[in-house]
């Protein structure tokens, strides 16, 4: 076979998918950096004009999408550690050679099969407010009655928890399968060897699971925070984006922006600070999984 | 200071396995003691039970005189070398070093004379900054026994630390260890599937085979004096040759069956006579080392075997015959300054009927 | 020792029994809620009831065809999460195939940008791909729906791994053989490959399952549109019944619950293999 022919098929193969991440991603991309330095705004009388960084500077001015981006960042410094932990909590358990595990497993994991959609409508009604609600009642069964029943949703300080709480229990499982496959990865012989030097339970995690475990971790949390980032579909669906911007998100602001209110140039701007963002939290993660390679 | 006693161990897994049946075993205090046998034999077993890694399921475990089999593998005082070496990966080879010492919550200036002093005794004084994976395997290997003599322990327990290198390097290293052995005075026991590495290193060599224990002895009483046809062919290389066969009386005395011709047995051979004569007509085992056969004329020759293959390995050749009674495969004679020969040709062969080995048709020897 | 081993089960066993309850209650809560008649959900929603179907009702299953055309909704997300998933694999192998093996000119570059498009997530383009999509006359249609995920950069990256993971003696020896490329990828790469496959199928069956946005922007009416979708907007119905909206989540899950049950070793190795653990 000739080595040309070698180059061509390539080429070919790889040319139906590039050619799609083209026309579909990077075109777009491309063209959302473009459009946020205009002022584009469907039926508007203005004509199109290159205004500069001046739909940024708008942005940061805007209450609702700065208190987007604090939302964003307080969900995800939430959402993002507790939901590692409880995942590896759950991974430790089911790493244990105890029967029913795959069962467990499968009960762990099934929330994430849910679509969002689903999930969020669901917990509207676990939500619900007075005592009758789900979780108001369960609250107040594990309290002895001293809790207050709340209308969470519509509380401007638990309406955001509520829905950390919800992608919580959404994600976890997602997170426990892949820290499982990296506890299993890890060779029994070096939990032997440490046993034999001396090294209790606690000492063991320490000082073997959670090095070993280290860049799955990392990779879990990564993929996590990008997915936190991109939080919509329980916004839209349990609270709208309120009580007054209290759940607000990036993304709620940015599908405002360029459908309800049709300013097009605005919504790029927020994409692009958006891809920012998301760009920034992965190169610090690459930049903490180099420092110690195993 | 430390004697190592297995009482009537036996470990049976969940699976049913019996990996362990009544081993009784002491190694002395000080001594080199190497476990050797087949896949399977329950070698590694006996060791990891002695490390704590697996429970016992009847008998006791004793290090002097005290009976360990309640004690976790922490609070055993032992120290192993894994066949994979376990070494953790995170860590540089001085953390490495230093993990076991940490564990016991040393003194730091405790601990950086005990690293220098292994670091120095293995030649790894150069290497302790680096990690695992940048080491040779011969590097690993130094680095997981260093580990285990930082501790001083009482025991050291070894897990076939040789297979994983080359061949040249298994024989450089067999020699430190044993060198290192010998300068520390550590009770040890050795584990390893190669007979030629039991032979050469241990003080003593315990053979087992499915579980059991077949015997224990210094190498050279192993190689002179095997209890069962068992250890006859495991030891040695090649094995003994060991055949089935049959005791008759005759007028000249007591002859002995092989390849379709009758040997007279000689008075002054390995076995005592009168012991012999009671298994006359009865099933039995011969033994005969490759080196008991040599090359005869036409005229001396008492047997003729067809040779089906040939290995020269330069300073002596192995002949293998087929013999319809021989258990195992193959026949072995070992000659040397061989005239050419080819396959399917008819070897006249002498037989040193004073190397005769005998075994009762359980295997067991006869002396 | 062995009381000590004894007390770890048996607070493991504790400590799962209990997050396993907590975890399960919200999807039990719908089954449940589902099968009951409308008067009752919503008062036994804030006690132990919530959980006791007492007598079983369809009648919220019927409900809901009658209200809905489930049927229709149904239908557009098996078929556009089918022919994302389909069309997917097939593409996105190829490309994993090409830069794991082939040599080709531009190929690390190429590569290298597929890794940067990784971290864009869908909302990042989504305003400018709308635009786009509305050039090309695809609103409410299928086509808008599929074309632009058939391409994904996180599949590529999946095939690429386990594809560099394999032995290149099967390659060789079908090279030696006279295979071409392409016949060297169907016959000997593509059945070796059985745990890529299934781990990229069923996560991309898992995601374009459950889309929300973008069928949201791009698709009007419920000709077009996927389940997700639909229990949004069939949630703001009046009027609003629990039961109903419970027996339309069950049956939107189902799909999806079923196929990840029966494929869930493979995806458990998939992960695996493909050192998605990073």
């Amino acid at each position: 076979m000739s080595h040309r022919a070698l180059i061509s098929a390539g080429s070919l193969f790889a040319l139906p998918a590039l050619a799609g991440l083209l026309i579909f991603v990077a075109i777009p991309f491309l063209l959302a950096i473009g459009l946020s330095f205009t002022n584009l705004r469907l039926g508007s009388p203005l004509p199109l004009e290159f205004v500069g960084l001046t739909q940024f500077v708008r942005l940061f001015a805007d209450d609702a999408f700065t208190r987007a981006l604090w939302n964003n960042l307080l969900f995800t410094s939430v959402v993002v550690p507790v939901q590692t932990l409880l995942a590896l909590g759950l991974a430790l358990l089911l790493n244990q050679p105890l029967k029913g595990r795959a069962l467990f497993r499968t009960l762990f994991f099934m929330p994430v099969v849910f679509p969002l959609a689903l999930v969020s409508v669901v917990w509207i009604l676990i939500y619900a407010p007075g005592p009758d609600g789900m979780l108001n009642s369960f609250l107040q069964l594990i309290t002895l009655g001293h809790w207050q029943p709340r209308d969470f949703l519509h509380d401007p300080w638990l309406a955001l928890p509520a829905i950390m709480l919800t992608s919580i229990w959404q994600g976890a499982g997602f997170q426990m399968v892949i820290l499982l496959a990296g506890l299993q990865g890890i060779p029994e012989e070096l939990y032997e060897a440490a046993r034999i030097d001396g090294a209790g339970r606690w000492q063991r995690f320490w000082f073997i699971t959670l090095p070993q475990l280290r860049n799955t971790l990392i990779f879990v949390m990564l993929v996590t925070t990008i997915l936190a980032f991109r939080l919509f579909e329980q916004v839209q669906i349990m609270t709208r984006g309120g009580p007054r911007h209290a759940t607000t998100t990036i993304m709620y602001e940015a599908v405002q922006a360029a459908f309800s209110r049709q300013q097009v140039a605005k919504g790029a701007a927020i994409t692009v600070i958006f891809f920012l963002v998301v760009l920034l939290v992965t190169l610090l993660q690459r930049r903490v999984a180099r420092q110690e390679r195993l | 200071m430390a004697k190592v006693t297995y009482k009537q161990v036996s470990k049976r897994f969940e699976d049913g396995t019996e990996a362990l049946v009544d081993f009784d075993l002491q190694v002395d205090d000080g001594e080199l003691m190497v476990l050797v046998g087949p896949s399977g034999c329950g070698k590694s077993t006996a060791l990891r039970l002695l490390a704590g890694l697996e429970s016992v399921s009847t008998g006791e475990l004793l290090i002097n005189d005290t009976v360990i089999n309640e004690l976790t593998p922490q609070q055993r005082n032992i120290a192993m070398v894994f066949q994979n070496y376990a070494l953790y990966p995170h860590m540089s080879v001085r953390r490495n070093l230093a993990f076991p010492l940490r564990m016991m919550k040393l003194p730091a200036d405790e601990v950086t004379r005990r690293i220098s002093w292994a670091a120095e005794l293995l030649q790894l004084t150069d290497l302790l900054e680096r990690m695992p994976k940048q080491l040779s395997g011969g590097q690993r290997q130094r680095v997981a026994m260093g580990r285990a003599i930082v501790r001083e322990p009482q025991v050291f327990l070894m897990d076939e630390p040789l297979s994983n290198l080359d061949a040249e390097l298994r024989v450089r290293i067999r020699t430190e260890i044993a060198a290192l052995q010998r300068r520390l005075s550590i009770t040890t026991l050795y584990v390893t599937h190669d007979q030629v590495e039991a032979m050469t290193l241990g003080d003593r060599v315990a053979v087992m085979n499915a579980g059991r224990l077949q015997q224990v002895a210094a190498p050279q009483v192993l190689y002179e004096h095997p209890d069962n046809t068992f250890v006859a062919g495991f030891i040695g290389s090649p094995g003994m040759n060991v055949l089935a066969s049959r005791l008759q009386r005759r007028e000249s005395g007591l002859a002995v069956e092989f390849a379709g011709q009758w040997l007279d047995v000689p008075l002054d051979g390995r076995v005592s006579y009168a012991r012999l004569a009671t298994y006359v007509d009865q099933p039995v085992f011969i033994g005969l080392r490759p080196e008991a056969l040599e090359f005869a004329s036409a005229t001396e020759a008492q047997v003729e075997l067809t040779l089906t293959a040939v290995e020269a390995l330069g300073h002596e050749e192995l002949l293998y015959f087929d013999v319809p009674q021989i258990t195992g495969s193959h026949m072995i004679v070992r000659v040397q300054d061989t005239p050419t020969v080819t396959i399917g040709d008819m070897i006249p062969l002498w037989v040193h009927a004073r190397e005769l080995y005998f075994f009762d048709n359980q295997g067991a020897a006869i002396y | 020792m062995t009381w000590h081993r004894l007390l770890t089960v048996g607070m493991s066993y504790a400590a799962l029994l209990l997050l396993a309850v907590l975890f399960v209650s919200p999807i039990l809560l719908m089954v449940v809620g589902s099968l009951k008649p409308e008067a009752r959900v919503l008062v036994e929603a804030g006690s132990l009831k919530a959980f006791l179907p007492g007598e079983w009702d369809l009648r919220n299953y019927r409900d809901v065809f009658a209200r809905v055309a489930f049927g229709r909704y149904l239908f557009n997300s098996l078929f556009i999460t089918g022919m994302v998933v389909l069309a997917g694999v097939v593409v996105n192998s190829l490309a994993g195939y090409a830069f794991a093996r082939l040599a080709w000119r531009g190929r690390k570059l190429l590569f290298a940008l597929v890794l940067a498009i990784l971290i864009l997530p869908l909302e990042a383009i989504a305003v400018p791909l709308f635009y786009q999509v509305t050039l090309f006359g695809w609103r409410d249609t299928y086509l808008v729906q599929i074309v632009p995920f058939v391409a994904n950069a996180f599949s590529i990256y999946l095939f690429y791994t386990f594809f560099l993971g394999l032995p290149r003696e099967l390659e060789e020896a079908a090279r030696l053989d006279g295979a071409g490329m392409l016949r060297t990828f169907l016959i000997i790469i593509v059945p070796n490959s059985k745990p890529v496959f299934a781990t990229v199928a069923i996560l991309n069956f898992l995601m374009q399952w459950g889309v929300f946005l973008w069928p949201l922007m791009v698709t009007s009416g419920e000709a077009v549109r996927p389940l997700p979708l639909a229990i949004a907007t069939f949630y703001t119905l009046p009027p609003l019944q629990w039961g109903d909206i419970f027996a339309f989540g069950v049956m939107m899950v189902l799909p999806i619950l079923l196929v990840f049950l029966f494929f869930q070793r493979w995806f458990i190795r998939g992960v695996v293999a493909t050192g998605l653990k990073g």
